[in-house]
């Protein structure tokens, strides 16, 4: 009778080191994360050789490549129900405590007036859907209804006002700091988000809006890192 | 090791006690956790803060009739984008049969890796002059401010060139950018997007069609 071989058991592997090199790899993309923001509308910015960072008080203006514009900005809850309450005021629109609240959350919103309660009402899917659709439903520029005018005004008064509030807290808590320095840095930029295929006219109309209203010229466009050829050497 | 080393007291005195089987404990559901972890990191993470690239516009002219026109500024060179060409013109622009009596103004075109060669040329002086006043920050000979200032100064002499930079309604953004981008690379200090005029738009459309 042949004997009846034992069956095997299945060779054991020490995972150990493998765990090790888990959480070696986890660890360091934990400390190296920095979030992407959610996206309403995806724009692939061009690249420029700039290393400038984003500043952290901003307005920013996000032109897809379809030139729908959108705005985005800065500015902590309070803040944000400010520009929401003038607003509403200034345009006449009537929201529900859940589309404003839903304003608050957002990081860009791109729709007319007209429209704001319901672009409010829909999942950031929906608005995302909407805004790679052929539907033209973005925040207005043209010359015979500029909604952007409105939007920007506000929003910039509201920003600005809540930077010197905290210049003005930091200068009382610090008296030794650089006031000039500091003032700048409160002050809200302008940042253009542009799709480097979108035609520029598109960007130069938001940039005339700005200067249809007196604000300063200078914008940051939001550009992806390139190697300077001045440096290679 | 995964198993839990047995550092009992077999050593010595006493009876050796028969050896137990040392309580195995199975990794892989801390592995599977892990790399659950490490997958979920790497899909949100991005690495590269997003940087910002200055553009100083002209503000609007509070008076309609100051508008500056090129003949006003020294050393302009003026770069018209429209969509895949790029065109430039030296200088002030003449139309056909000005009062001036000059000829007429031709657009060249270049392509954007001529651009830098182009603009280097054209934006030796400061250039050079960087040169030298890198070299004396190098040997200490002046501190950083002094440097920033002396190299603010040399891009505003009237030897430097200065751009203006006009787009269609067909150009790119990209275009744009990229060109702001060879001028930030040839040191250029004064660079602007001004609004094309008809007469400008019109020869750029009968270069384009030519």
């Amino acid at each position: 009778m042949a004997k009846i071989s034992k069956p095997k058991s299945a060779p054991a592997i020490d995972m150990t080191p493998m765990v090790d090199l888990a959480f070696l790899l986890v660890t360091f993309f934990m400390l190296s994360a920095n979030f992407r923001q959610d996206e309403v509308v995806v724009i692939d910015i061009p690249a420029s050789i700039s290393e400038e960072l984003m500043p952290k008080d901003f307005l920013q203006i996000s032109v897809s490549k379809q030139g729908k514009v959108f705005i985005g900005f800065s500015g902590n809850e309070e803040v944000k129900k400010g520009i929401l309450a003038d607003l509403m005021e200034k345009t006449k629109i009537q929201l529900t405590t859940e589309q404003a609240a839903n304003f608050v959350a957002a990081t860009e919103l791109g729709s007319s007036f007209r429209d704001l309660p319901q672009y409010l009402s829909l999942t950031s899917e929906q608005r995302k859907q909407l805004a790679d659709s052929e539907d033209m439903n973005a925040i207005p520029v043209d010359s015979t209804r500029n909604e952007l005018k409105t939007w920007v005004k506000t929003v910039y008064e509201h920003l600005n006002n809540d930077g010197k509030a905290r210049f003005e807290k930091m200068v009382a808590e610090n008296p030794g700091l650089d006031k000039k320095q500091l003032a700048q840095d409160m002050k809200p930029k302008f940042i253009l988000k542009a799709d480097k295929d979108a035609p520029y006219h598109y960007v130069q109309d938001v940039v005339n809006t700005f200067k249809d209203l007196d604000m300063d010229t200078k914008f940051s466009f939001i550009t992806s890192m390139e190697a300077d050829p001045r440096k290679e050497k | 090791m995964a198993q839990i080393q047995d550092t009992g007291n077999d050593s010595g005195k006493g009876k050796k006690r028969p050896k137990r089987g040392m309580p195995n404990v199975d990794m892989t559901p801390m592995v599977d956790l892990a790399f659950l972890l490490l997958t979920f990191f790497v899909m949100t993470t991005t690495f590269s803060k997003a940087k910002v690239m200055k553009v100083v516009y002209p503000a609007k002219p509070k008076n309609e009739k100051i508008i500056p026109d090129n003949a006003k500024i020294n050393n302009a060179l003026t770069f018209l984008l429209t969509k895949d060409h790029i065109y430039y013109y030296d200088g002030e622009f003449f139309t056909e049969g000005n009062k001036k009596g000059e000829p007429a103004t031709k657009l060249t075109e270049i392509e954007l890796s001529g651009v830098r060669k182009l603009l280097a040329d054209r934006n030796k002086f400061v250039i050079d002059k960087k040169k030298i006043y890198a070299d004396q920050l190098y040997k200490k000979e002046i501190a950083d401010t002094t440097y920033v200032k002396l190299m603010t100064e040399a891009q505003k002499d009237q030897k430097a060139v200065k751009v203006l930079i006009k787009t269609d309604d067909k150009a790119l953004t990209k275009a744009f950018i990229d060109m702001i981008d060879e001028c930030m690379i040839a040191d250029i200090g004064t660079y602007t997007h001004v609004d094309i005029n008809q007469d400008e738009l019109n020869l750029l459309n009968a270069t384009v069609n030519k």
